[in-house]
């Protein structure tokens, strides 16, 4: 895969945006998944934080130890260390990310593809005992939301259709944002995707199960929310005390079950 | 300690906010006016990132408890300790029943009231700061409420001096002809720059809007945002985050508040207006340095 050189930009005077395009794909995730493991990976001295997003990430650092230019170099050094690294050492990219980076048309057969990624991803993970690469959460759901019956209505499915498509693939977290813990889990089976609800609600308990568009959540904490809740797990997504704090970091596989089988 | 004889509208524990825990879709958190906070903080000999109290909106009354040494600053605010005028950036020492009442905010926005030691309070995520939309964070992780009881550290008065007065030159400035921006694009220099800007009323610790000049947004692929981020949703009016706001954001990024003004920024009441200047990340840097420096003065007097 040719990946353009990342851009660089000021994110105010304490971070680094590090944009590598502007749109959602999975190569584009799968790219700034690698380029937050390399900056993990070079211990860079003065940075705080790193935020993957969709399509970039933001390096924060302590600006009074470490000056614009200064941590620009050093970026830039840790991305093209990694890039250098890729071909020469099999184990830090897996069969399977060259095997779907080679992949013609990243839009087509998208089910088959996550699926046959994570499972190998998975294998790997097995023998590497790497905690970065391939995780896979399982969340029981009880299929029980207020909405599953306006999802039915809108999408022409039963019930029982819904469910099926939700929890027979498998999910990658490609964003934590909106409030803590909350991943964005792509991508949904086309035939689930809605547009938001055009009344958000004010609060949507923690725990809720959701769907919009091309992605799923589950609402780690109560808050305003327009996605359309088709479900509610027991499991704690964010919790302030445990460590780490988010039950799903960027990158991780998900996949949902059925509580009720 | 400190109790809460009258709470005012707003009050919150906080200290310089949460680091490291941005990927976890946690906001930085922390003081408004974080400056203001570490002046007052190095000024008793407290370590920068102690915890103190945010206050806002109205009046209220603490009482304490136990003699300590106690400073305010931030917000002017008509302020007493048992009948006695309180003086901005002037170290108090409180006696076991005296009140501290604070009439109402006359100018700004958040007056800060630290106590030598800090307050004592669960850091949950690495800092006390509360953050109210998460419910954790400083004291039950929301507002201080009549009745409440504030822990104190004990001070290690014996390790360090304390500053009795902290002079005008190192007082963090509360109002500044235009808070200095770096900014992404030149139309948008043009626009943010160009327009005079008044703080909405719809403003709080997530995010302060600015009624004005209707600049040209977007909605974009959703990206890291950060304190002071200038967003642009589409044809709408700017957005500067702040403290309390999403880790990701997904409408287009004007550019940026530099570090150094926020908190003057933060200090811009409701109605206020407000200037932007554009200035480079060295420019930024350098005056952030000057924010740090300045803060090295009060520590080094008052060790």
């Amino acid at each position: 895969m040719t990946e353009s050189r990342p851009k660089l930009e000021p994110l105010g005077d304490c971070a680094i945006t590090v944009a590598l395009g502007n749109i959602i794909t999975r190569e584009l995730s799968r790219a700034v998944l690698r380029s937050m493991r390399s900056l993990l990976a070079a211990h860079i001295d003065g940075v705080t934080d790193i935020v993957p997003s969709y399509a970039s990430l933001a390096v924060f650092y302590d600006a009074i130890a470490v000056d614009y230019d200064d941590m620009c170099s050093r970026i830039s050094a840790a991305l093209s260390s990694t890039a250098i690294a890729r071909p020469i050492d099999p184990g830090m990219e897996t069969a399977t990310d060259t095997e779907m980076d080679t992949e013609s048309d990243p839009e087509i057969d998208t089910a088959t593809d996550i699926a046959t990624g994570t499972a190998a991803h998975t294998e790997i993970d097995t023998r590497s005992e790497s905690r970065d690469r391939g995780r896979v959460v399982q969340i029981p759901v009880h299929y029980d939301g207020e909405d599953l019956d306006d999802v039915s209505r809108l999408t022409g499915l039963s019930r029982a259709e819904i469910i099926e498509l939700h929890s027979q693939r498998e999910y990658t977290a490609l964003v934590i944002g909106f409030a803590p813990g909350f991943a964005y889990l792509g991508e949904l089976d086309p035939r689930l995707s809605l547009p938001r609800r055009s009344s958000p609600r004010k609060r949507v308990p923690a725990g809720s199960v959701a769907i919009a568009e091309a992605q799923t959540a589950v609402y780690p904490s109560s808050t305003p929310g327009g996605w359309h809740l088709i479900g509610t797990t027991d499991l704690v997504m964010f919790d302030p005390r445990r460590t780490p704090p988010a039950l799903l970091r960027v990158g991780d596989n998900v996949v949902f079950e059925n509580a009720a089988e | 300690m400190i109790a809460v004889e009258r709470a005012p509208a707003y009050l919150t524990v906080q200290d310089l906010g949460r680091r490291g825990h941005l990927a976890d879709g946690v906001p930085r958190c922390g003081a408004m006016d974080g400056w203001t906070l570490a002046a007052l903080n190095e000024m008793l000999g407290n370590s920068r990132d102690a915890a103190g109290l945010e206050w806002a909106l109205s009046g209220g009354e603490l009482v304490f408890t136990k003699p300590m040494t106690v400073v305010l600053g931030g917000a002017d605010a008509e302020c007493e300790m048992d009948g006695a005028t309180v003086q901005p950036y002037r170290a108090l020492d409180a006696q076991p029943g005296d009140r501290l009442t604070v009439e109402r905010i006359v100018d700004g926005r958040f007056l800060y009231i630290a106590v030598a030691g800090g307050i004592q309070c669960e850091r949950v995520l690495g800092s006390r700061s509360t953050y109210l939309a998460g419910g954790f964070g400083g004291i039950g992780g929301r507002r201080l409420a009549r009745g409440d009881t504030i822990l104190v550290h004990e001070h290690r008065s014996q390790q360090r001096r304390q500053m009795h007065c902290l002079p005008e030159n190192l007082r963090p400035p509360r109002r500044v002809p235009h808070i200095r921006v770096i900014m992404r694009t030149d139309t948008a220099r043009e626009s943010i720059c160009g327009n005079e800007y008044r703080v909405s009323a719809a403003s709080d610790r997530t995010g302060y809007r600015l009624d004005g000049a209707v600049v040209g947004g977007a909605s974009i692929t959703s990206e890291p945002v950060c304190p002071g981020a200038i967003q642009l949703p589409p044809g709408g009016l700017p957005i500067v985050l702040m403290a309390d706001a999403p880790t990701i954001g997904g409408y287009a990024i004007a550019g940026a508040v530099i570090s150094a003004d926020l908190g003057a920024l933060a200090q811009l009441a409701p109605g206020e207006a407000v200037r932007f200047k554009a200035v480079s990340v060295i420019e930024a840097q350098s005056a952030l340095r000057r924010c740090e420096k300045d803060l090295l003065a009060i520590r080094a007097w008052s060790v």
